[in-house]
């Protein structure tokens, strides 16, 4: 956790650069779709977005289980950095989403399962994240979000599992482990990039994110010392 | 709405997006490190007060800072 504090610049000028190259490969050197022509472009920031977003509510999901077994507090500023990274990336998930439906889909929201699972999901974080307001004693409120944190995660395995289950518009994984993806060479290779460049963007706002909650936790500590002397 | 249009504002609300969330992440790293310097510089200069009174006041009461007490 340390190392993600302390690798900030290195992490963010290397995520500039694959993000401007993503960028590039997304939006010029890949082809327009033969169905969706260049509307498909929204696709190299959808799907890295949404990864990001899923990414962080499984360290949340980790760092809460660790806090839980460990009871120390560092676990419980890593999910709280997380949370935050999540709800922001499935905000953007879902905003994106949307604006590449409506030319597709015709419209700009639908009740699709997996939609409507998104949505969920983004709704238990914000969730979680207001609980983490309203508490106080920083051990109880740590206690309270690490149980939100790990029941909001099985939203997640829903998610991917709702395009198998139910009927609904959104289509299927196009990449699946150890199976050919249905994409174009080139589309993949910019989808790839993009997804390493919004990796490296998570990695660089996670570990900003718990430098401030290192600084807060030291006020905290502060005031708690001050008003233990007065 | 031509499809350049629809990826443009897709461009512009991911981008706008993380931007906004860098420079409000920033802001706030830049805050809290102002704050928690503040707020130990005041913890020191109050402890050195808490040390330094009452040996002024030790020391103003003492016949070593050359005041003589008055029936003397």
């Amino acid at each position: 956790m340390e190392w993600i504090e302390r690798r900030g610049q290195v992490l963010g000028t290397a995520a500039l650069g694959l993000l401007m190259v993503g960028g590039y490969l997304g939006l010029v050197w890949a082809p327009p779709d033969v169905n969706q022509h260049d509307v498909m472009r929204i696709m190299y920031l959808h799907v890295p977005i949404a990864w990001d977003g899923e990414l962080a509510f499984g360290v949340v999901f980790v760092a809460s289980i660790m806090y839980l077994w460990k009871r120390d507090l560092k676990w419980d500023r890593l999910a709280a950095a997380a949370a935050e990274l999540g709800v922001l990336f499935t905000a953007l998930t879902v905003a994106l989403g949307s604006i590449w439906a409506r030319p597709v889909w015709g419209v700009w929201w639908t009740w699709d399962p997996k939609l409507t699972a998104t949505a969920v999901l983004f709704i238990i974080y914000v969730g979680y994240l207001m609980l983490r307001l309203v508490a106080e004693d920083p051990v109880r409120r740590a206690r309270q979000a690490a149980v939100v944190g790990i029941v909001g995660f099985l939203d997640v395995p829903l998610i991917h599992l709702s395009s198998q289950l139910w009927r609904g518009l959104h289509q299927g994984a196009t990449f699946r482990v150890l199976q050919d993806p249905t994409l174009d060479d080139r589309m993949q290779v910019a989808l790839i990039v993009n997804l390493v460049a919004f990796t490296v963007l998570f990695a660089f706002f996670l570990g900003q994110r718990l430098s401030l909650g290192r600084l807060e936790q030291r006020r905290d500590e502060i005031l708690w010392e001050e008003a233990q002397r007065v | 709405m031509s499809d350049w249009s629809y990826v443009t504002l897709a461009y512009l609300v991911a981008w706008g997006g993380v931007t906004a969330y860098a420079v409000a992440l920033a802001r706030r790293v830049i805050a809290a490190r102002r704050l928690e310097q503040r707020l130990r510089a005041a913890l020191d200069m109050e402890a050195r007060t808490a040390v330094e009174e009452p040996e002024r006041r030790a020391g103003g009461n003492s016949t070593a800072s050359g005041w003589t007490a008055e029936g003397e």
